[in-house]
């Protein structure tokens, strides 16, 4: 329960308090006779911290087409659940890599899509600003700047469903290493 | 076990257990075990969840010395409760109807 503890140090201590409590009293209520099938079934404390900053993430992903920050968020998740993992667990090892690789791309693109909302909203000023004196060139910024507004916010989106299936996909991973769902 | 489990499931699960009494945590994966393969943390971050859209609430009773954390469905959690038993039953009816041939494709 101390390394557990430990482990979960990256959350704000109230949720890291509360996944601690449901724990103690789990093996409370398993009691001595059944303690030993809890652990064995658990795995290690990397384990159940790996998991549950999985959870976190695919929350956060979930959120994150309406809200970039949660995307970012997400990522954070990804990375802290990835390095809580206990090194045994087989696949992590080979997939860290290209995980990070997309977290990469991912918030690249992010970058790029902020830049093309902000384009677009320059794009948009910039054609108030001509309104009265260029009045055609001006309607041509209006509608350069709805189609950057456009396609910015559908990158978001796209970066939104990536992040959440990727999400799922890692606490999936956890799952079943550590013997989650079967089947 | 062929057919995966997922999350939606689960919760629709543990509503339903919630909905004939108040549980808690331990138990409740107990229950739930006899009917799906879980493991001990599963029910950890449904639990969360379901509490975080007002579907739960918990409260506190001291057992042996302890403290024992309660999970009891609220009447949103119901309301969903219900929800999903009808989603269960249209989806039931049709998987049925392939496999019992009434569906001609």
């Amino acid at each position: 329960m101390n390394e557990l503890r430990e482990r979960l140090d990256r959350l704000p201590s109230d949720e890291r308090e509360e996944a601690l409590a449901y724990y103690e009293e789990y093996f409370d209520e398993a009691g001595v006779d059944h303690e030993q099938d809890v652990i064995r079934e658990l795995g290690s404390p990397a384990s159940v911290a790996s998991r549950i900053y999985a959870d976190r993430a695919v929350k956060a992903a979930r959120a994150s087409p309406h809200n970039p920050r949660k995307g970012l968020s997400a990522i954070w998740f990804i990375l802290l659940a990835i390095f809580a993992a206990p090194l045994a667990l087989p696949a992590i090892a080979g997939l860290i890599g290209v995980v990070i690789a997309i977290l990469a791309t991912i918030f690249g693109i992010g970058i790029a899509a902020i830049a093309l909302l902000v384009g677009g909203l320059v794009t948009f000023i910039s054609g108030f600003v001509g309104l009265f004196s260029m009045p055609a060139t001006a309607l041509v910024m209006f509608g350069a700047a709805f189609i950057l507004w456009g396609i910015g916010k559908i990158i978001f989106a796209i970066m939104g469903a990536v992040l959440s299936l990727m999400s799922q996909f890692i606490s999936w991973l956890f799952d079943r290493s550590a013997g989650g769902y079967h089947g | 076990m062929l057919f995966s489990i997922n999350s939606g499931l689960l919760d629709a699960c543990v509503l339903a257990i919630l909905s004939r009494g108040d549980e808690y945590g331990y138990r409740l994966t107990q229950e739930v075990k006899q009917v799906m393969d879980i493991s001990e943390s599963t029910l950890y971050p449904v639990l969360r969840r379901l509490l975080k859209n007002g579907w739960l609430s918990t409260y506190d009773e001291p057992w042996q010395g302890r403290n024992r954390r309660y999970y009891r469905i609220t009447g949103e959690g119901l309301t969903q409760h219900k929800l999903y038993v009808q989603e269960w039953k249209e989806y039931r009816a049709r998987i049925d109807g392939i496999f019992g041939g009434d569906i001609q494709t």
